[in-house]
Formats: C-alpha cells, sequence, structure tokens
C-alpha cells in the first residue's frame, strides 16, 4: 500500500511519496490514521525466583492488584511465559527494564 | 542460626556471625563483580543479571540489551553493598554476636531484592536447572551452593510475607 506518510506533517489528504524519491523510505512508516504498534511485555518462567516474589514484582512494577497479579505468575509458572502486559514500545521497554532490575527474565516483542 | 520474627514495628531479622560473613562476602564479591564488568564481556552470572530483552528478535535484543546493562548492572553494585554494609554494621548492643536488628518495611524490601540476585547468581554459577536438594547426590559438586540458595531462600520468602502483609492501620 503506498498511501503511507512519514511520521510528521501529514494526515488525511497528505502528499504520496514515491518510495524511490522518498528519502525516508528506510524509514518505518506506517499510516498516519494507524495506531501505534502494540508491543507485548513477556515474562519468563525460571527456576529461582519465588512465586511470592515474582507476585510481588508484578504489583510493584505494574499496580497490579494480587489476585492479578497472582493469576499472572501462575500463568508464568505453569505455561512457561506469560504477557503481562500490551502497551507503546516505550512503556513496554521501560517495564522490561524494571523487571530485569528485579531479576525476572523479561523480554518485549511486537503483537503480531 | 538464622530467625525472622513479627515485631510490632517491623521485622527482626538474626543472622549469626558466620551466616553474617557468608552473606556479606558474596555479596561484595558480586558487587565486585558487576563493577568491574567490561561491555561484551561474556560472563553468565552477569548475563542473568541482565538477560536478554528480547527473544526472536536479535535486533531489538542489540538495541535494547547494551543500553540497559550498565544500569541494571550499577543498580546491583549499590544494592549488593547497602545489604553487606547492613549486615556488618556494628551493632548497637554488644550482646549480639551477629546481626540482630528490626528491619522496616523499605529496608526488608531491599534486603529482598539484594538476596534474590545473590540466589540469580549462585544458580548461574552452578548452572541449575531447578533441581531440589533432596535430587542431588551428596558428593555433587553443586549441593552445597543449592543448600545455600535454599536457606537465602527461606529468608527472602519470610521477609516478602512481610512486606505484602498489609501494614497496620
Amino acid at each position: 500500500m503506498r498511501g503511507a506518510a512519514v511520521a510528521g506533517p501529514s494526515g488525511p489528504g497528505a502528499p504520496v511519496l514515491d518510495p524511490v524519491l522518498d528519502p525516508f523510505a528506510d524509514v518505518a512508516i506506517r499510516p498516519a490514521d494507524e495506531p501505534d504498534p502494540v508491543w507485548l511485555v513477556v515474562v519468563w518462567d525460571d527456576p529461582v525466583n519465588l512465586m511470592s516474589y515474582v507476585t510481588l514484582v508484578l504489583r510493584r512494577v505494574f499496580g497490579y492488584p494480587r489476585e492479578r497479579a497472582e493469576e499472572l505468575m501462575l500463568r508464568v509458572h505453569h505455561e512457561g511465559r506469560a504477557v503481562v502486559a500490551e502497551e507503546p514500545r516505550e512503556q513496554a521497554e521501560l517495564h522490561v527494564a524494571q523487571l530485569h532490575g528485579y531479576g525476572l527474565q523479561a523480554t518485549i516483542e511486537r503483537d503480531v | 542460626m538464622a530467625g525472622l520474627e513479627r515485631v510490632r514495628d517491623g521485622i527482626r531479622l538474626r543472622l549469626d556471625a558466620s551466616e553474617v560473613d557468608v552473606v556479606a562476602s558474596l555479596a561484595e564479591g558480586l558487587a565486585r563483580r558487576a563493577e568491574g564488568a567490561d561491555a561484551g564481556q561474556q560472563d553468565a552470572v552477569l548475563d542473568r543479571l541482565a538477560p536478554v530483552a528480547s527473544r526472536g528478535d536479535a535486533g531489538a535484543d542489540a538495541e535494547l540489551r547494551p543500553m540497559l546493562r550498565d544500569e541494571l548492572l550499577g543498580i546491583r553494585v549499590v544494592r549488593l553493598d547497602d545489604l553487606a554494609e547492613l549486615l556488618r554494621a556494628e551493632e548497637p548492643s554488644r550482646d549480639v554476636d551477629g546481626f540482630d536488628r528490626v528491619l522496616d518495611r523499605g529496608t526488608a524490601m531491599q534486603v529482598v531484592e539484594a538476596l534474590n540476585d545473590l540466589r540469580l547468581a549462585l544458580a548461574a554459577t552452578i548452572g541449575f536447572d531447578g533441581t531440589s536438594r533432596d535430587e542431588l547426590p551428596d558428593d555433587d559438586h553443586r549441593a552445597d551452593a543449592v543448600r545455600l540458595m535454599d536457606a537465602l531462600a527461606w529468608l527472602q520468602g519470610g521477609l516478602i510475607e512481610y512486606v505484602e502483609t498489609d501494614p497496620p492501620r
């Protein structure tokens, strides 16, 4: 689809750039009216972190109530991983960094 | 022998002198290891403290992980040195040979995090895969480390229980 505009002065009716001439052709582009992509924060099971510790960390990092944090912790424990948040990339990166600070194995992945 | 006891204004943590020495020495050793880390250095222990940030997307991991590594290791240096300093601080009572203090919630949480770092580091050192102490032969070289991890987990679990309890109103 060519109806894509580089982030910036764009929007409906913005000129469509020829990809051959477009100096930003290698920049990730998406339609201006498309919502920001969602990124997933995934926590992985490991044999060291205590279940109570994982619950505590999820409560602290995301502000989840105890029941929600325990539900996610159990999903990590039983399924090997759990998506603990879906959010814009910058926020997801921040949360992964915080989870790493607490010692959890966490990654980001793009929602597809 | 290590002990935890809930008291009116916090949680009382008791460690004898040899336990203080083991935990504080481990903390200091790991702090120095994190402090001296070179960028790009292959180190299973430090890699566990600053793990991969994206699986299946090497580009995203290569972009994110180096940015986070120094910060994550720097956090550990401070946290582990704080733990060692807390444990080695001169006891207010001369009768105490070791550590015997009441911790407030904030301090208890800091200790929980530092103990977790120690357990992660021990696990990475021996390649711990979840095998319990009972399943290991007595002469297995991992047995002592697993025993220590269990002891630290007991302490950590007790402190977490305290931290997670709603404060009295």
